[in-house]
């Protein structure tokens, strides 16, 4: 059972009732659909975006992961019906692969899609951090990058691709979406919603 | 001081997933993050309804118990109500735990008929000389944590998970504390077990 192997991390700004109902709605599908899974929710009270502290709280949640492979979510991610059973068999991920994107908004998906592509080298820096299965290793990796983050800071998922190429390892994206961008303003303080034009809900 | 918290969480009953909502809540506005604080992490373990002997919950339990890397320990059973001094009443336990290492943890939660009275008297911790199974809502070191795990992990079919924190704790010596006033109320829930819920705190506070 590969999902007692995995840990969902979720920082989650649960002031705002939009997020907290979408957290509630991730914990039903994932217990219904991953059995076996421990997620871990980083609960913060954030009313006015503050990307310091968005960034310190997405480290702890990625720090605090322990088994080999961690599901990372954000609190407004919408899981596609059937999730458990379609991310499950992407795992174990190739040695080379260091984290799936489960999730993009790029426009040119539908028509990769058409053509049969499943899986392709996500664009750099990567800025789509909705939903990712990557593993342990660079999930710390990862939370080292933000610890000392000096790019946008409403971009904490930019600091993904520099801990990749440090461990030697591919970010790609798989198609078609198996998660979905709530449309609910960004607790960076960005106009959020960019839409996966794949996702089949 | 690291603080993790563990809920065990029935996911498939509307009102269990708004209890733990609810506790998510509470826990973001008692456990705040700051520069001196790393706040706190809950690790869910969200499951489907489970028969009675339910060796896969006392498996995960475990083993999401011996995952916690976080120096100390919040338990709380999805079914409870967070009252307002709770994130006060778990680091004073911490506190009293890390000065006295004969104490393996402290219950915020307790429906004991003679709380009302030890309250009265003015006891802010009292020890129960009895079989310990009141842990809806416990806090202990990691240490506690892992002997409660391996405990859970070699007892199968097990009995309620607070029958054997306590036996863990009594093999090891060590002794369990009731808070008080309980800072944790048990909701009256539909129960996974099909158990009826009456188990309230006389000493809650909201």
């Amino acid at each position: 059972m590969i999902w007692s192997s995995v840990v969902a991390c979720c920082p989650a700004v649960v002031s705002s009732p939009e997020r907290l109902a979408s957290v509630a709605t991730l914990l039903r599908d994932l217990g219904q659909g991953c059995p076996g899974i421990v997620v871990h929710v980083v609960p913060q009270w954030r009313p006015e975006p503050d990307p310091p502290a968005g960034r310190a709280a997405i480290a702890a949640a990625l720090r605090s992961c322990s088994r080999p492979w961690v599901l990372y979510l954000e609190d407004d991610a919408e899981l596609c019906s059937g999730f458990g059973a379609l991310a499950a068999a992407l795992l174990p991920l190739p040695d080379d692969i260091g984290a799936l994107s489960l999730f993009s908004s790029c426009s040119r998906d539908p028509e990769r899609l058409r053509h049969g592509v499943t899986r392709y080298e996500a664009p750099r820096p990567f800025r789509m951090a909705q939903c990712l299965l990557l593993r342990r290793e660079l999930a710390h990796a990862w939370a080292d990058s933000l610890d000392t983050w000096t790019g946008h800071p409403g971009s904490p998922d930019c600091a993904l691709t520099p801990a990749a190429d440090r461990l030697g390892l591919r970010i790609m994206v798989s198609l078609p979406s198996l998660a979905q961008h709530r449309p609910i303003n960004s607790a960076f303080g960005n106009s959020g919603g960019a839409q996966s034009r794949t996702f089949t809900g | 001081m690291s603080i993790a918290a563990v809920v065990p969480l029935i996911a498939e009953i509307p009102e269990r997933l708004a209890s733990v909502s609810d506790l998510l809540l509470a826990l973001a506005r008692q456990f705040p993050r700051d520069a001196d604080d790393p706040g706190i992490i809950a690790h869910l373990l969200p499951r489907v309804r489970r028969a009675p002997n339910k060796p896969d919950a006392d498996l995960d339990l475990s083993a999401a118990l011996l995952a916690v890397s976080a120096d100390w320990v919040v338990f709380v059973e999805d079914d409870m109500e967070i009252g307002r001094g709770f994130g006060d009443s778990a680091r004073d336990s911490i506190r009293l735990m890390s000065a006295d290492a004969t104490i393996g943890a402290v219950a915020l939660f307790s429906r004991r008929e003679q709380d009302p009275q030890h309250l009265a008297a003015g006891e802010r911790f009292h020890e129960y000389h009895e079989h310990f199974k009141q842990g809806q809502a416990l806090v202990m070191p990691r240490a506690v944590a892992r002997l409660w795990a391996e405990r859970l992990a070699g007892y199968m079919p097990c009995p309620d998970w607070d029958i054997v924190f306590g036996q863990a704790c009594a093999a090891a010596s060590l002794r369990i504390l009731t808070a008080l006033p309980s800072t944790a109320q048990h909701r009256c829930l539909p129960s996974s077990l099909g158990h009826r819920c009456d188990v309230r705190s006389l000493t809650f506070v909201g």
